[in-house]
């Protein structure tokens, strides 16, 4: 009887050790997911960085869509004096009369948004870097993907920063300050991974 | 007849010799913004601090005159805890030009410097520190406000600084700078020279009927600060759930309100902001409002 109950309990252990292995790994994102993502979007992903970029030195502005069906969307509008901030669903007209109105071009923003859409790109920002007292800027991209929808862990972002000049990394592939020095350089308090020269990725429980 | 004629040509040129001279001693006001700008021109070229070894004086002088010039751009960095200290750092370079860029040349000239009543004597740690700040955007640049934010936060000490005190690198995204309400509004007594009101708590929401009248009231008398959730003005995740604390200090400027929407126009982290808000989420995300009555004004 005793020596069952050995048999039935070393089982329930098993299943328990079994199952905690199981949930252990589903709760962890896909390991090639970042390359993987970027090897599939590449193409878009660099024309949403170019489209926007053009778009940003004509008037600056940041957009960022704010529920999981990709169907509302805020933008903060930069103007010389105020920063306005606005939430419109895509399908709202209002949204183009609005952009319109703060001098946007409205058929290419628009046309950005749903390109972002596309390739579930929640966030895209600008964020000025220093490098030797210079202000240089990168484009931040902030991708929401069913792959990184985990139960029961909190919510991650697939990050990409890209820069117009070549970075230096360290043999792990971490992003660093300078050739020389061994600091790795952080992007909103995250540490970056190389996808190549001029692209990194990091995952982030904060989209911006 | 031709006497009459000569006295009063007479007459007519002494007033006029009398004006020139009166118009000669009479120089133009200067205003507070102008005094600080001369202040600034005057002590250029600054020799290098010895207490504040990694400021460069030049970046030091040319960020106070860019403070002076332009306040809007004053900036905490995009992980610091420091809004606090830029809201407070806000309204000072508004209210008292002179007097800021007086405090911040003493301060870096002498390494401690006296402001209204109190004197600031910055510890070891944040002398050294400062200027080295990293990945925090324009601050990286403003080795000024980088003084100005470390010696606030080193001096003025609340109840959510009690277990980390002393300052060690990378505190500054830490409890270490963190500001509850009251530690706020003593800092607002200490470095302005008006009257300072408060209402609501750290985890309790003011009780206000007709909250755009009281603000906008409060607004005609002085300046405005907000204690609040930034969770919704600057969100940062989509979690369905969110802390229910206050985290985050801006400075009112306006607020309009039509069928239960308000429009709020605010300063923070170097930008002044509108956003339409509904009423019902600026109530629950407002935690504490502290203004200033200023005496001179009605």
């Amino acid at each position: 009887m005793e020596c069952k109950q050995n048999t039935t309990l070393t089982k329930l252990i098993l299943h328990i050790i079994l199952l905690s292995g199981l949930l252990g790994a589903s709760c962890s994102p896909p390991r090639n997911f970042p390359v993987n993502y970027y090897k599939e979007n590449e193409e878009k992903i660099h024309a949403i960085n170019y489209h926007y970029q053009t778009l940003y030195l004509q008037k600056p502005f940041a957009a960022e869509f704010n529920d999981k069906r990709f169907e509302s969307v805020s933008f903060e509008l930069k103007t010389d004096s105020l920063r306005y901030i606005f939430e419109f669903l895509v399908s709202d007209p209002h949204l183009r009369d609005t952009l319109y109105k703060f001098g946007y071009d409205t058929t290419a923003v628009l046309q950005l948004v749903k390109d972002m859409k596309e390739i579930r790109c929640t966030w895209i920002n600008t964020l000025d870097y220093y490098v030797d007292g210079n202000k240089r800027l990168l484009t931040f991209l902030s991708i929401r993907h069913k792959a990184l929808d985990i139960p029961f862990s909190p919510k991650k972002y697939f990050i990409l920063t890209i820069y117009e000049q070549p970075q230096y990394y360290d043999a792990e592939g971490r992003l660093l300050d300078k050739r020389n020095l061994r600091r790795l350089r952080k992007v909103n308090n995250e540490i970056f991974w190389r996808i190549n020269d001029k692209v990194c990725y990091t995952l982030s429980a904060k989209f911006r | 007849m031709k006497n009459a004629g000569i006295i009063l040509a007479v007459l007519l040129m002494i007033v006029h010799l009398q004006k020139i001279e009166a118009q000669s001693y009479v120089r133009p006001v200067l205003t507070e913004k102008e005094k600080a700008l001369n202040f600034l021109q005057s002590i250029d070229p600054l020799t290098k601090s010895q207490h504040w070894q990694n400021i460069s004086p030049d970046l030091f002088l040319r960020n106070l005159r860019r403070n002076i010039e332009d306040p809007d751009f004053l900036y905490a960095g995009r992980n610091t805890n420091f809004c606090s200290y830029a809201a407070l750092g806000y309204v000072l370079l508004k209210e008292d030009p002179l007097g800021y860029v007086q405090f911040m040349t003493e301060l870096y000239q002498n390494g401690k410097a006296v402001y209204g009543n109190t004197t600031f004597t910055p510890s070891q740690g944040i002398k050294e520190t400062a200027g080295q700040i990293f990945y925090e955007g324009e601050l990286d640049r403003n080795e000024a406000d980088q003084v100005l934010f470390f010696t606030l936060a080193d001096h003025f000490k609340g109840y959510l600084n009690v277990l980390n005190r002393h300052y060690n690198p990378g505190d500054e995204q830490t409890m270490w700078a963190s500001t509850n309400l009251s530690k706020f509004n003593r800092m607002l007594r200490a470095m302005f020279k008006t009257e300072i009101h408060s209402t609501g708590a750290d985890l309790a929401r003011p009780k206000i009927s007709d909250l755009t009248a009281f603000l906008n009231d409060k607004l005609s008398h002085g300046n405005v600060f907000l204690y609040l959730n930034n969770t919704v003005l600057h969100r940062k995740f989509h979690h369905k759930t969110k802390k229910r604390i206050p985290t985050h200090y801006v400075v009112l400027l306006g607020i309009t309100e039509q069928n239960n929407t308000a429009t709020i126009t605010f300063w923070d982290a170097g930008y002044k902001t509108r956003k339409t808000i509904n009423m019902h989420t600026l109530r629950w995300i407002l935690y504490g409002i502290s203004w200033s009555v200023n005496k001179t004004q009605p």
